[in-house]
């Protein structure tokens, strides 16, 4: 190990104030012994040390052991910085603003539909928009386009796309107040005018899963989860709207950045002061995009559930199609903390990381208040997912976060090399997992290997305590973007 | 202008590179024009294959930037924006730059047929993470990395 590092236990990992000047708070990354040994070699450390230099950072700049090489801040990363005196950073939460996922439950077992996999995910593919070289079902008036930035997913229920229970069972109820469609540009608008209910390609993903092991029978009684159910996961964000209104905000805080005399290690750790004129102006137009995935993903739902009552000839009553929850993780949020014994209002930027609340914590929802916050973990398309639940010692430690995925352990260019020859497509289908996608390298990219292994992932915020698994999921059927 | 073409045909003009989860170009060109032109080459290249875009109309763009790897982070970032929006695939490019830095541009190219068209990935944004724009033999370099 070297001595960058400081191990504190298993699973804690620091780096010292001292290792670069310029940093105000050490860093803690959530990482095993195995996995930490990659984190060293992407040097997404470096990362998380860079910005621990960001002005009124408090506790600790965080990783979780999803950890990966990002721009700016790691892909993985947790920062919280003082709501009055700290900044705001669009690199602490990525160009896919919202980028997230949410998880439906169904009455189905996966014996009823094993055989008809090929046809089901043919389905999904035609119904669902993946928004390559085809527009999404929906084209916004520019009014169209304002109000939905403010409604966010209930925008999508007001036009029939699900009921006011999701809403329930959405972080945030599907929308942050503060968005205000003034301070996006009208290049944002153009993206999004025709992309709402498109899955967008990268990692993004409908997949058709079924449960495949129960770790936590309680909790999984209560989120209505049993073995050999079939679930469905949907991965996706803000698309081109959420992209562009990151590509803006980066070009006004770099400009800013002089004016405030911050000076980073990194330029895409560009950023102003909360209380800055641009600081609220980026927040506005964040929420905006936050506003515009949470209709996204409630679009794709409806959508899938559409496909699935299509391909599968049944009745919504037979289909039985609940949103089980839906979490942001590519967001900066406003939340409070209890910081040396004081209550202090914080903005917690969580770029690959994801809100992990605790039982009883009053945003977590009625139905979930005895065991927390579900905390949904995709992994990648060939091997299985997880469920979890947040914990008090989150909240205690980690902002309230744990880890968003398997996080990339080979760079694309490698994948397509490592692919060439094969068929990615072919290989799954004789695993039992039937993919179907609309651009060509994505899915060598995507190949599994391409990603940590999500269950070695996940174990660590187990046993670190910030998180508690309730269960796994394994896939039937993807499609892609 | 062919000629210059033709004598382009046989350099390397970009070449495509990768971080852990995303995708980049490393650029060259022998002016500075010459490698604004070729990393718009290497962007379309990452969206689908050129050879199968042909030049059937022409869209002039401008970009504006306080430094050159400000307006190279402009430049593709519209392309992006003009791919989303209009559809549109370049084939071929006249890039000028001006002082202040201003960048004018013509664009050939067509819109995306989903029957001709095979789209390799979609690119969600161009990042400032690594990039850098130098100078050297004569030679003019640049780096960008791609958020996918």
């Amino acid at each position: 190990m070297s001595a960058r590092l400081k191990k504190i236990d298993d699973y804690r990992w620091e780096i010292p104030m001292t290792y670069k000047s310029g940093m105000r708070v050490p860093g803690l990354i959530y990482a095993s012994e195995e996995l930490i040994k990659e984190i060293e070699k992407d040097r997404s450390f470096e990362q998380v040390a860079n910005t621990a230099c960001l002005p009124g950072i408090v506790g600790a700049a965080m990783a979780m052991p999803d950890i990966h090489f990002g721009y700016g801040f790691p892909i993985g990363g947790v920062v919280a910085t003082d709501a009055k005196e700290g900044v705001i950073s669009p690199g602490g939460v990525g160009f896919d603003i919202n980028c997230g996922v949410r998880l439906a439950t169904t009455h189905l077992r996966r014996e009823e539909i094993s055989t008809k996999m090929h046809s089901l995910v043919n389905t999904l593919y035609d119904e669902v928009p993946t928004g390559v070289g085809s527009e999404g079902i929906l084209k916004l008036t520019p009014a169209e386009e304002r109000e939905l930035m403010l409604k966010g997913a209930r925008w999508m229920v007001e036009r029939g796309m699900g009921d006011a229970e999701d809403l329930a069972h959405t972080e945030a109820g599907g929308c942050l107040m503060g968005a205000n469609p003034d301070k996006v540009s009208k290049h944002a608008f153009e993206r999004g005018k025709k992309q709402a209910g498109t899955v967008g390609s990268g990692n993004h993903f409908v997949e058709i899963q079924y449960v495949d092991k129960i770790y936590h029978e309680a909790a999984a009684k209560v989120l209505g989860l049993s073995e050999g159910q079939v679930t469905v996961m949907i991965h996706s964000g803000s698309r081109g709207f959420g992209h562009q209104v990151c590509t803006d905000y980066l070009e006004v805080m770099n400009r800013a950045m002089h004016r405030y005399k911050i000076e980073l290690p990194d330029r895409q750790l560009a950023c102003a002061p909360i209380e800055s004129p641009e600081g609220q102006d980026y927040l506005a137009a964040m929420c905006a995009a936050a506003n515009y995935a949470w209709a996204n993903r409630q679009c794709l739902m409806h959508l899938t559930e559409k496909a699935m009552l299509k391909a599968l000839n049944l009745s919504a009553r037979d289909l039985g199609f609940n949103l089980v929850y839906d979490v942001a993780h590519n967001i900066v949020k406003f939340e409070e903390y209890q910081i040396g014994g004081k209550k202090r209002l914080l903005a917690v930027h969580r770029k690959g990381a994801t809100r992990a609340f605790p039982p009883h914590h009053p945003e977590v929802p009625a139905d979930y208040q005895e065991i927390g916050q579900p905390v949904l973990i995709p992994g990648d398309m060939g091997r299985y997912s997880f469920i979890l639940v947040g914990t008090p010692q989150a909240m205690k430690e980690a902002f309230g976060s744990s880890c968003h995925g398997a996080g990339r352990v080979m760079s694309r260019t490698a994948a397509l090399k490592a692919t060439r020859g094969r068929s990615v497509v072919r290989e799954l289908e004789q695993q039992g997992i039937i993919v179907r996608g609309a651009t060509q390298d994505t899915i060598r990219e995507e190949m599994p290997e391409a990603y940590k292994d999500v269950a070695k992932v996940v174990e660590v915020v187990h046993q670190a305590g910030i998180a508690s698994i309730v269960a796994r999921l394994k896939p039937l059927g993807v499609i892609k973007g | 202008m062919r000629i210059l073409l033709k004598k382009r045909a046989g350099e390397k003009r970009y070449q495509v590179i990768g971080t852990t989860a995303d995708i980049g170009l490393m650029i060259s060109g022998n002016s500075l024009e010459g490698l604004f032109e070729n990393a718009a080459a290497g962007l379309y290249s990452l969206i689908t294959k050129p050879d199968r875009v042909r030049e059937r109309f022409s869209r002039e763009v401008s970009v504006e930037a306080d430094d050159l790897e400000g307006l190279l982070f402009g430049w593709l970032n519209k392309l992006i924006y003009l791919y989303e929006t209009e559809g549109l695939l370049g084939k071929n490019f006249r890039v000028r730059i001006t002082d202040p830095l201003r960048l004018e541009a013509v664009i050939t190219g067509e819109e995306m047929d989903r029957d001709r068209h095979r789209i390799k990935r979609l690119l969600k944004a161009v990042t400032y993470h690594q990039l850098e724009i130098k100078k050297g033999n004569g030679q003019w370099q640049a780096r960008v990395i791609l958020d996918v």
